[in-house]
Order: C-alpha cells, then structure tokens, then sequence
C-alpha cells in the first residue's frame, strides 16, 4: 500500500514536468486550413473598390484578409460562399473588427462597381468588393495565381465563369499565411482567423 | 439458389409496392429560393425530389412565371476550380431514391427573373417527368441569413 503510494508520489510530478517540458518545445499547432508560407500573391495589382478608389492586396496591411474570387451572376455558390463567410466572420465577436472579407470580381464587364456594390454589401456591409481593369483581367488573375474561364451558353447568349475556388487568408503583413476551400468547416476556419488575429498588429 | 429465390421475391415485392403508389409516384419537398440581392437578374432554387416508386424517372424541364427560363444546373469544386454546369439531358431520378437540390451542389437556376425574389414571397414552380407528368409547387423565398440556405454539401 505504502510502496504504491510513494510510486505515484514521484511518478505524477515527473508526468507533469515531462508534459510541461514536451509542451516548451512543441511547435505551435497547425492551422486548420493550408498554410504557405508569408507568398506575396496578388502584389503590385491595381485594383479599385466600388467607390472606384484604387487599392492593393497589400494596402490591407493591419488586418487579416479573406480573399476569394467571384462573380455577381453567380447565384449558388458564391452566394453560399459570402453567406458563410458572413457568419463566419459574425461569430469572431470583438476580432472581426481587424478582419475583412473581399471579393475579387473575375467578370468585371458585367460587375460595374454599382452591381458589385449592391451584390457584396447585401451580404454584410463590411464587405469589400474589387474589380480589376477589364484590361487587365489576365494580368491580375496571373498575380494570385489563379484563373477564370469564360464558359458560354449552348445557345451562345450567356456566359458562366468557371473560377479558382480558393479561398485566400491574408496575415496582418499582408503576407498570404492561408488557403481554405470554400466547404471547409466555418468554425474551424474562425479559430484559424483568431489566431492570425492574435498575432498582433 | 435460396439466393435467387429471396431476389425474386424481393422484386416481386417491389413490383407490388410500386404498383401501389404509382398514382403519384414523384413528390416534391422543400421547395425555396434564395432572396436576391439588387440588381441581381438570376436566382438558385432548391428542392428535394423524392421517388417512391422502384421505376427510375427524369426531370425534363422546370419552369416558372417567376423567371424567363429555370435551367437545372449542377456546381463542382474539382482541382481547384468552381465549376458550374448546365445539365441538358435532364436529370435521372432513381427508382426510391431522394434527389436533393442543395446549394453548393445541384441546383435551378432562375434566369432573367421577372422581379426580384423578396424573403418571405413565393411563387408556383413546375416540374415535367417523363414518367410522372406534371408536377407544381410552391418555392418560399429565403432570406441569405438562414441556416438552411447556406447548407453546404
Ligand atoms: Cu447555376
């Protein structure tokens, strides 16, 4: 009885000081979505908000960015994406301050600022959307390292967009830290934003 | 041999039971659309097709006064891209099975809508099978904040 006693006298301090010891030296855990590491995606590319006021990808500086691609006609999936991102962003509480949400336009024929506008702030009025010079499309897609492709209807009348479905997470360098898909679980996605949150300004 | 014997009366049975509830044959759950935000000229419908019955069906057209033209669309995130697709054959409905409309998945696409779809509206929405025949139901219209609206698949 006594023998038994003191072996658990030593051995539970021990267990601790190894846990203890195990956690100094352990490296932070993984974010729930993709990390990279610190990419400059999207720099130098001239794009302008719905006030028609030029702004960059590393303007963002300060904040923690969400990123993602999308269009105005797009009735299910970006929606969906926006409403998530939404909550996403409601449930952060007092840190959702230092988080925007932006969508990039890959159809900015048809998204003028005023469509873009009325499309994303119907979501959540601190949504950000961006537009890129008609121009410039191929250029600015080729910055984030992404794609749009026009896919037009049997009859020739309409266009889809076939769109990269990633999800871009600035830090507050505005260092590309992140890439989330679209379906990804919202909570899991928040507790990564929190953290990037907490990194400091 | 026992085996052959249960399969047979296993489709015997099913003959029986679709039998039973030809008369209908399709229904249609859970129809709604989701509230369009200004400006917006295109809108996605959701619904549930259930077949109760052991013969396969297809959807052939949807159609309703609330949109110029309803395509049946199917979205697909593969390989890093947001695919979506207008499906021209119809859609293959399953002997007893529930064909979900859901977003981020397969979905009507309400083109060129007449009005701008106000939460809490609805509007009638009607479905041809090539089996079943006509069928008509009402689609509510739901506001982007609800839960089920952002169901993802
Ligand atoms: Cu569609």
């Amino acid at each position: 009885m006594s023998k038994h006693f003191s072996l658990r006298a030593i051995a539970l301090p021990l267990l601790a000081a190894v846990a203890l010891m195990s956690a100094c030296s352990a490296p932070p855990p993984p974010f729930n979505a993709t990390e990279v590491p610190g990419l400059k995606y999207g720099y130098g590319v001239e794009l302008t908000d719905t006030d028609d006021k030029p702004r960059r990808i590393e303007d963002f500086r300060g904040n923690v960015t969400v990123v993602f691609f999308g269009f105005t006609r797009c009735p299910d999936v970006c929606p969906t994406t926006l409403m998530r991102l939404r909550q996403m962003r409601a449930s952060l509480g007092a840190a959702a301050t230092d988080v925007k949400v932006v969508l990039i336009s890959v159809d900015p024929e048809r998204d003028t600022a005023d469509a873009l506008r009325a499309y994303v702030k119907h979501f959540d009025p601190s949504f950000i959307g961006l537009r890129s010079d008609t121009k410039n499309l191929e250029g600015m897609l080729r910055a984030f390292h992404s794609v749009a492709v026009r896919v037009p209807a049997a009859d020739g009348s309409d266009y889809t967009i076939d769109h990269s479905s990633s999800i871009f997470v600035y830090d507050r360098k505005a260092e590309l830290r992140l890439l989330a898909e679209p379906n990804m679980d919202m909570t899991l996605l928040a507790a990564d934003l929190r953290r990037l949150v907490a990194e400091g300004k | 041999m026992r085996n052959a014997f249960v399969s047979s009366l296993f489709a015997a049975f099913c003959l029986l039971t679709s039998v039973a509830d030809a008369a209908p044959g399709i229904a249609l759950e859970g129809g709604r659309a989701r509230e369009t935000a200004p400006g917006q000229t295109v809108g996605a419908g959701y619904v549930t097709i259930i077949n109760a019955t052991a013969t396969p069906d297809r959807l052939l057209r949807v159609a309703s006064p609330a949109a110029a033209e309803v395509q049946i669309h199917d979205t697909s995130m593969q390989n890093g891209m947001m695919q979506m697709r207008l499906i021209t054959a119809g859609l293959s409905i399953p002997a007893n099975a529930r064909v979900e409309l859901k977003p981020g998945s397969m979905h009507l696409m309400l083109v060129r809508l007449a009005k701008p779809l106000v939460t809490g509206n609805s509007f009638p929405v009607t479905f041809e099978f090539e089996r079943s025949g006509r069928l008509v139901t009402q689609f509510t219209v739901e506001s982007t904040g609800s839960a089920s609206a952002t169901e993802h698949r």
